[in-house]
């Protein structure tokens, strides 16, 4: 089965009674927001995109302002920062502050601070909201990442946290430690996506005793993939570190 | 003594005595004076008036100039045209606007007698060019004729009316909106000789225009082919509604370069078929084209065509950072628990050679299963589909996670799986995995093999069981 019609699926699942054992599986582009937003009817107008922010589907809203953002519908900011004032679904609240964020109202960055700090929300919203902010350039949520790989709680965020930290631009030393050790323990993790992130992750932070490190998971792995990733991250380890010699 | 006898019938029939006036037209609680409307040469006829035995001395007609209704205004003037037995024919010298009542006399035996009276003058007018248009499209020009006088013009329409102050004589209005309109110029008192009503506004006659509801705007639905390579001439058919009889159509490449277009015939072309040949210049940006039919000076909607560059890529690669993670519980939103098994990765592909623009590019992916330990029930690998490379695009979202900006000579590809069943825990596993063998091709070489990997876990959300998917790609 194709993205869009996965995605589609995502939207209007809920109340069609369709069968609980059919899975699905996507491969494929992506549908685009506009896509998506025109099987909603919803007007790619600056006006229609506004109106589509009060659309009863969350996905819809989020949607929606996400394609003002990319617009940049600048004065569509407050709009935007009302409805997610009002807005009570997640992923809706990280895409509403994405896009408030991406045109420029400070509120949208505060808003996805809290968000990716909160201990409270699921470590998966946690990294997606850091995720958000990274697209603002901003590291703010650098904090919430270390704490999720810290907590371990959930294989999917704990690989999205790894899949993020290679796009933070301001590392403190002390952090780059932090990193190292959250790494190493992450290779240890039973999630083989985990351990397979986790190696690909430190080629960008690692030391010499990561060398060790990864050396010594190499010797342990059986999964291949991940034997393949550990490999991969001992060599562009090793010429990072020969080249900043 | 003088008798008095009435000017033309028409104008006798919107006036009497003085402090008195016509019937205004009632619109918007306002009283709007009519100019009247007649010749400034006016006949008139002194029979009623003169003895039938009297011989009028032509040379004797004079035009006091006295205006019946106040204020007065002095300073009309007459010349003698014809004069016979019977008629006598004036000409009034154009003055102030509107309406001046002025009394001919004649000298005859019995002395002077009034004969008629004028009440004309070259009255400032109103009219609409062309009387007929389309809303939206067509300028309807208004004009100020008769006597020139700065007024206000007033339009009025199905969303109602507006005013221009101080108009200049000439304008253009193009009404976006369906329906009757009307023109109107109507002046303040002031120190005119003119004869107002009680409401101090005196206007001229309204002129009706009418705008048509434009046609519904034309419509591209589909384009085929929907791509063509640079440096050739590619016919497509162009399908859609609203095209009329001679559309024209518009294409631009994806660096807003236009793309020479020739418009075809063929047996089914018409409102809603165009067939024509986009000749793609060698030098043309790959990637998304635009295209687009006018009609009746409506543009369509912007209809993509691809422009597949002169050059292929040779090589694919994950981009830096490429990898973005779409963790099942972002895309639950508002349907929690519905989802038990999802998602996977949204993985930014990087063509190459790098210092080349490759957007437009189509790669095409095949997919073969290389282990799989799941039961039957989990998806196979599937999947053939054709990827367009670029163009840049905006940040996103996709199953609740937003995704990045897509960048030149890059294409996303997604490996996603997603459930209402908790796929593991109805299968009584902790974990399983399938392995897909990826293989992107450009122009029939491959160009690109990759590892897709998923591991499905058992696991728990807020106490419901569930089955993650883990995604790799390497």
């Amino acid at each position: 089965m194709k993205s869009a019609s996965l995605r589609a699926l995502f939207g209007i699942i809920l109340g069609s009674g369709a069968c609980l054992c059919q899975a699905n599986f996507g491969e494929g582009a992506p549908v685009s927001d506009a896509e998506i937003l025109e099987r909603y009817h919803v007007s790619m107008t600056r006006d229609g995109l506004a109106a589509a922010l009060r659309q009863p589907n969350s996905g819809v809203r989020a949607q929606a302002a996400l394609a003002l953002a990319g617009k940049e519908e600048k004065g569509t900011a407050p709009a935007i920062l009302s409805a997610l004032s009002a807005e009570a679904f997640p992923g809706a609240r990280i895409a509403l502050a994405l896009s408030a964020g991406i045109l420029g109202a400070d509120d949208g960055v505060v808003a996805l601070r809290d968000m990716c700090g909160d201990p409270a929300w699921a470590p998966g919203l946690r990294m997606s909201a850091a995720n958000a902010m990274l697209y603002l350039r901003r590291d703010d949520c650098l904090g919430s990442v270390l704490d999720v790989l810290r907590l371990h709680e959930d294989d999917q965020a704990v690989v999205s946290a790894l899949c993020l930290l290679g796009r933070f631009q301001h590392v403190t030393a002390d952090q780059a430690v932090q990193i190292r050790e959250l790494i190493s323990a992450s290779l240890k993790s039973e999630g083989v996506t985990v351990r397979f992130y986790a190696s690909r992750a430190f080629p960008q932070f690692g030391d010499y005793a990561s060398l060790y490190a990864l050396q010594g998971a190499l010797a342990v792995e059986r999964e291949d993939g991940v034997r393949k990733a550990i490999a991969d991250a001992i060599k562009l380890l090793a010429q990072r570190l020969t080249a900043k010699r | 003594m003088a008798s008095r006898s009435k000017s033309s019938p028409a104008a006798s029939s919107c006036w009497c005595a003085c402090g008195c006036r016509e019937a205004g037209a009632l619109r918007l609680g306002r009283y709007r004076r009519r100019y009247l409307r007649s010749k400034a040469k006016q006949r008139l006829d002194p029979a009623a008036a003169v003895h039938p035995h009297s011989r009028i001395n032509h040379h004797q007609i004079r035009v006091p100039g006295e205006v019946h209704c106040p204020p007065i205004d002095t300073g009309v003037t007459a010349t003698l045209v014809r004069a016979t037995r019977t008629t006598v024919t004036v000409e009034f010298a154009s003055s102030a606007r509107g309406k001046i009542t002025s009394e001919v006399e004649v000298y005859t035996p019995d002395g002077w007698v009034e004969i008629g009276e004028d009440d004309t003058k070259d009255a400032p007018t109103i009219s609409v060019t062309p009387d007929t248009g389309i809303a939206g499209q067509t300028s309807f020009s208004i004009t100020e004729g008769g006597v020139y006088d700065q007024g206000t013009l007033e339009i009025c329409g199905p969303n109602g009316c507006f005013d221009t102050d101080n108009f200049s004589g000439l304008t253009s209005f193009t009404p976006q909106v369906a329906g009757n309109y009307s023109a109107v110029l109507y002046f303040l008192p002031d120190d005119e000789a003119l004869p107002l009503d009680e409401s101090g506004i005196e206007a001229t006659d309204e002129a009706d225009f009418y705008a048509e509801a434009a046609p519904p705007p034309p419509v591209i639905t589909a384009i085929n082919p929907a791509l063509g390579p640079a440096g050739q001439s590619v016919q497509v058919a162009i399908a859609g509604s609203g095209f009329g009889s001679s559309p024209s159509v518009a294409v631009l490449d994806a660096g807003g370069n236009a793309v020479p277009v020739t418009i075809g015939q063929c047996p089914q072309c018409g409102p809603t078929l165009i067939s024509a040949t986009f000749a793609i210049p060698s030098i043309a940006v790959g990637g998304r084209a635009t295209v687009t039919v006018t009609a009746g000076s409506q543009p369509s909607n912007a209809a993509a065509f691809t422009v597949i560059p002169p050059s292929s890529p040779t090589s694919v690669v994950i981009a830096q950072s490429g990898i973005t993670n779409l963790p099942l519980q972002a895309g639950l939103q508002n349907n929690f628990p519905a989802y038990l098994t999802g998602v996977g990765i949204l993985a930014t592909m990087l063509t190459e050679p790098a210092a080349t623009l490759l957007n437009g590019a189509q790669i095409t992916e095949a997919l073969a299963v290389s282990s799989n330990t799941c039961p039957a029930t989990f998806p196979a690998c599937t999947g053939n589909t054709t990827f367009t490379v670029g163009p840049p695009g905006p940040v996103g979202t996709t199953f609740g996670t937003a995704y990045p900006q897509l960048m030149d000579n890059e294409f996303f590809d997604e490996h996603a799986t997603l459930s209402l069943a908790d796929l593991l825990g109805d299968a009584g596993l902790n974990t399983c995995q399938t392995i897909c063998a990826q293989t992107y091709s450009c122009n029939g070489q491959p160009v690109g093999n990759f590892t897709i990997t998923r591991t499905y876990t058992h696991s728990t959300i807020n106490g419901t069981p569930v089955t993650l998917v883990g995604v790799q790609k390497q």
